[in-house]
């Protein structure tokens, strides 16, 4: 992947340090700029501080007000420049989340692999929309 | 005290890339700066929310060399009883304290401690020296 400054960025949100710091490091060496977050709060401070992120990679339930269901349809109506992918261990998560994310949530325990694949699959559509657009 | 030989069961790490810190702060804003300073020192770094995420990652067996702690937090220990539980585990591993304001007594494993807001840069330079 290019420079540091154009690496794509991910946040993860999960509230699990031992699950989240897996991912997460995974992910860098995948070489994704990665942005760890325990709560919905930390991705809209992140938002408000103006700094640029491409797919949210969330755990369904978090931690305070908002849940991944309720923080994906905000980010789907507020923010369309960035993908969310969900993750869930909860059966039936993938009906309740159709209309949020295209492919349904990833199942608890995933696969570190599967998780960049999905998440290289919604920036390679992104980048194709963007072409198309052109 | 000497140091480093339960946080670094193969030796001195001798790059950066090798060493991580293990940043407890339940301050979202304030870890995230701190771990972006630290990436980008080329370091590896492991962020907990709180002390208790804190045990979870050093009981895991995850390799720490340095522990970088804000005091005041919420969960069941604050820095300096997460200090003193590691200082009876893993007696050889290095904790960096910081807060708003200095406890009259720091526990004895506390090799460096820093008022908030604190230089990340002196935080660096204080953990170049402990690795």
């Amino acid at each position: 992947m290019g420079n540091a400054a154009e690496k794509p960025v991910i946040m993860v949100l999960e509230s699990d340090v031992l699950v989240r710091t897996e991912i997460a490091e995974f992910l860098r060496e995948c070489g994704y700029k990665v942005i760890e977050g325990t709560m919905a709060n930390d991705l809209w401070t992140i938002i408000d501080a103006g700094i640029k992120l491409d797919v949210v990679f969330s755990e369904v339930n978090l931690p305070g007000e908002t849940d991944g269901f309720a923080m994906a349809r905000r980010i789907r109506q507020t923010y369309p420049q960035v993908d969310t992918i969900l993750t869930s261990s909860i059966e039936g998560a993938a009906d309740k989340v159709k209309d949020l994310c295209d492919e349904g949530p990833l199942k608890k325990p995933y696969r570190s692999e599967d998780v960049a694949a999905r998440i290289h699959l919604v920036l390679e559509r992104r980048r194709s929309a963007t072409r198309k657009a052109k | 005290m000497t140091r480093g030989e339960e946080s670094i069961p193969s030796g001195q790490a001798n790059t950066k890339a090798q060493v991580t810190v293990l940043i407890v702060e339940d301050h979202f804003w304030t870890r995230y700066m701190a771990a972006e300073y630290f990436r980008g020192s080329g370091y590896r770094v492991i962020e907990a929310n709180n002390a208790d995420e804190a045990v979870s990652v050093l009981a895991s067996g995850s390799r720490v060399h340095v522990v970088f702690s804000d005091i005041g937090m919420s969960g069941s220990m604050n820095g300096l009883a997460l200090a003193d539980w590691i200082a009876q585990r893993y007696p050889g591993l290095p904790v960096i304290l910081t807060s708003g304001r200095r406890p009259e007594v720091l526990p004895a494993n506390c090799r460096c401690f820093f008022v908030k807001p604190c230089s990340l840069a002196d935080v660096e330079h204080e953990i170049r020296g402990l690795v």
